[in-house]
């Protein structure tokens, strides 16, 4: 058996091998998406990550297709409980201004991302929630030399009240940060 | 981190995990996050392990396998530069000669590091699948960590 651990301070168990779904929809089809989480899920694991943002490279033509390929399986698999789903919401760039008139991590942005990911999802619940890159202008995604740019961001207050929001109204039960440095 | 700090402060969720990028080529995460990971319970979930399959091998040597990812999108040049390529030899060969297969002593690696909560695996066929899967009760033995950590001090971190 694939060894579980403890989510954070939760009580959400988390297998150590969690299946990655960025190809789906991009170098996979729904098939072969729906036979990878066949094999996987009968094999031990039961931590599944995907993100709004996937396939990837991102593309508005295929933008969703991921999550819609694992909400077609959840939905014929049933026993939704046994597993833990964890997807994203995009984070601010010029290259994702398809999203929404552009993402960041403001209640208005989360609350819609949170829907649209749900009914892609065709759950009524996301186990963790995670954002995927800062609100910020920082370094990630391999940035080196750090250089300080004032930018719009969204206050963090902000940001984890809207998350509150949706925890209390059950739509997601844990929050993660993706992407992240050590001040955030 | 400021978003436990802002939470404690205002009775808001706390963040349970930091979803950052992890491998063999890759091992800024230890630098500042591996500590609060570990005394926050902000635990790892490792990104790109095998660093989008080059620590698989399969690119070795110039090899463009048709279907592979950075055959087909040739943007994603992050885990390709000479560094990279240079250290990815090292460990390659470390792996075959303590009887591993690169994948397998890659993924080993990320999955016991004590900060990782989970390795986020990918696969493009149900043969990488159950290749990756089945890495999952593998401990590496003392000998090849001590290797694996003369390679990271000759190229440490050349993809991050």
């Amino acid at each position: 058996m694939i060894e579980l651990r403890p989510l954070g301070h939760t009580d959400i168990q988390v297998s150590s091998i969690c299946l990655g779904t960025m190809t789906w929809g991009e170098q996979n089809t729904e098939a072969e998406a729906h036979a990878q989480l066949d094999y996987a899920t009968t094999h031990g694991i039961q931590f599944i990550d995907t993100a709004e943002l996937y396939p990837v490279p991102p593309r508005p033509e295929t933008q969703g297709r991921t999550e819609s390929y694992l909400g077609s399986w959840l939905r014929q698999r049933g026993h939704r409980d046994d597993l833990v789903i964890a997807t994203k919401a995009c984070g601010p760039g010029d290259w994702v201004q398809y999203f929404r008139g552009g993402p960041r991590h403001t209640a208005a942005y989360l609350t819609a991302a949170v829907e649209d990911s749900l009914a892609r999802l065709q759950t009524d619940y996301i186990d963790l929630y995670q954002l995927h890159w800062p609100d910020r202008a920082t370094n990630f995604f391999g940035q080196l030399g750090y250089r300080h740019r004032e930018s719009s961001e969204t206050p963090i207050d902000e940001i984890l009240g809207a998350l509150d929001t949706l925890v209390r109204s059950g739509k997601i039960r844990a929050i993660g940060l993706s992407n992240e440095t050590p001040w955030g | 981190m400021r978003f436990l700090e802002v939470a404690r402060h205002a009775q808001l969720p706390l963040v349970q995990s930091i979803q950052n990028p992890y491998s063999l080529l890759n091992r800024t995460f230890e630098i500042g996050l591996a500590e609060i990971a570990h005394r926050e319970r902000v635990g790892l979930l490792a990104y790109s392990p095998l660093a989008f399959g080059v620590l698989t091998g399969k690119y070795r040597h110039n090899q463009r396998p048709s279907n592979a990812r950075l055959t087909l999108f040739t943007r994603f040049s992050r885990y390709n530069n000479p560094e990279a390529i240079a250290a990815t030899e090292a460990y390659c060969a470390l792996a075959e000669q303590s009887g591993m297969t690169p994948t397998e002593m890659a993924l080993a690696f990320v999955t016991t590091r004590p900060f990782v909560t989970s390795n986020i695996i990918g696969a493009t066929s149900l043969q990488q699948l159950a290749e990756n899967i089945q890495t999952h009760s593998r401990v590496l033995p003392e000998s090849v960590l001590s290797e694996i950590e003369a390679i990271h001090q000759r190229q440490p971190n050349p993809a991050p």
